[in-house]
C-alpha cells in the first residue's frame, strides 16, 4: 500500500472512530429522517400512517441492532479481505469489474 | 433517507414498488450471470454488501443537532455495476425495516428506488463521466460517491414532495423544504462517503479486488 493508500485509510479509520463515539451521545435523535416526518405531518395534519414497524425498538434495543448492522458489515468486509489477500498471495486471478 | 412505514400514502407505495421492480429483476438477472462468470464475483459481491451494511449502520451528527448516515452504495457500483446494487440495496433496507424500524416494507419500494437505484446509477454514471474526461481515478470514485449519496437523498425529498406537497406553492416548494432538512446533514456526509469509498476501494486494489479502470 502506497503512502497516500495509507493516508486515505488513516483517515477513514479517523471518521469510523468519530462516528461510532458520538453515535452513542446522540442516539438516533434528532435524526433528519425524523424532521423529515414532522414536516410531512405539518404539510399534511389529517394524514394517518397506515402501517406499522414490525418490530419497535426502544432506544437501547435500537442501539444494539445498529452495532449488530455495523459489526456484521466490519466482520464480513474482514473475511472477503482475508480471502483476497490469500487468493492474492497465491496469485489467483482476479476478474475486475465495471460493469453496467 | 429512508421514510418510515405507512409514511407514503397505498398508491405512491404502490407505485414506486412497481418502478423498483423491473430494476431488481434485471440486478438479480446481472447477478446471478455474473456470479456464474466469474470466481472472483462472490468476494466482489460480499466486499459490496458488507459496505453497504457497514456504513448505512453508521449515524452521522450533523450541525444543528441532526443525523443521518451514509448509504455505502457508489462501491458496489463501481464493483460489480449499478445493476447488482439494486439486489444488494433492498436486503440491507428490509434488514433496518424489520429489526430498526428504520425504513419500512410498505416503503421498500421508494426506499429502493432512493438508495439502491438512483443512488449507484448516478455514482456509477459520474465515476465514468469523470474518467473519460481525464479525471484521477480517485477523484472520479469519490465524486461518484458523494453525488451519488447526494442523489440518493434529492430522490426521498421529490418522494416526499409528491406526497406531502405544500399547501403554498405545491410540489416544488415540498421538494425544496424536504431537501432543505436532508441537505444540512448530507452534504457534510457525502464528503465522508467520498473519502471512505475511495479507502475502501484502495483497500481492495490491494488485495486484487480491483476496478477495471484501474485503482481508485
Amino acid at each position: 500500500m502506497d503512502a497516500r493508500s495509507v493516508g486515505l485509510v488513516a483517515c477513514a479509520a479517523l471518521i469510523l472512530a468519530a462516528i461510532a463515539l458520538n453515535t452513542s451521545e446522540t442516539g438516533v435523535t434528532g435524526d433528519a429522517d425524523e424532521r423529515a416526518q414532522a414536516l410531512a405531518t405539518a404539510l399534511a395534519p389529517g394524514y394517518v400512517p397506515w402501517a406499522r414497524p414490525v418490530l419497535e425498538p426502544d432506544k437501547t434495543q435500537e442501539t444494539v441492532f445498529f452495532r449488530l448492522q455495523t459489526v456484521t458489515g466490519m466482520v464480513l468486509f474482514g473475511v472477503v479481505l482475508v480471502i483476497a489477500g490469500r487468493r492474492s498471495r497465491r496469485g489467483a486471478p482476479h476478474a475486475s469489474a465495471a460493469r453496467r | 433517507m429512508h421514510i418510515a412505514e405507512g409514511f407514503l400514502p397505498v398508491s405512491h407505495a404502490a407505485a414506486w414498488t412497481v418502478v423498483a421492480a423491473p430494476f431488481v429483476g434485471y440486478g438479480m438477472r446481472r447477478l446471478s450471470r455474473d456470479a456464474a462468470a466469474s470466481p472472483s464475483a462472490p468476494l466482489l459481491l460480499g466486499a459490496s454488501g458488507a459496505f453497504t451494511l457497514l456504513l448505512s449502520s453508521l449515524k452521522l451528527p450533523s450541525v444543528g443537532g441532526s443525523s443521518s448516515h451514509p448509504t455505502g452504495c457508489a462501491l458496489g457500483a463501481y464493483l460489480c455495476g449499478p445493476a447488482v446494487m439494486a439486489v444488494l440495496g433492498p436486503i440491507v433496507l428490509l434488514f433496518q425495516a424489520l429489526l430498526l424500524a428504520h425504513g419500512g416494507l410498505t416503503t421498500l419500494g421508494a426506499n429502493t428506488v432512493a438508495m439502491a437505484i438512483v443512488g449507484p446509477w448516478t455514482s456509477w454514471g459520474v465515476w465514468r463521466l469523470v474518467q473519460r474526461v481525464g479525471g484521477a481515478p480517485g477523484v472520479a470514485a469519490g465524486l461518484g460517491a458523494a453525488i451519488g449519496v447526494l442523489a440518493t437523498y434529492a430522490t426521498t425529498a421529490a418522494q416526499l414532495a409528491l406526497a406531502f406537497p405544500d399547501p403554498a406553492s405545491g410540489i416544488a416548494g415540498g421538494f425544496v423544504k424536504f431537501a432543505g432538512i436532508f441537505a444540512v446533514t448530507q452534504l457534510p456526509l457525502s464528503v465522508v462517503e467520498a473519502l471512505l469509498t475511495v479507502a475502501a476501494l484502495n483497500v481492495l486494489a490491494v488485495r486484487g479486488l480491483g476496478v477495471a479502470h484501474g485503482r481508485a
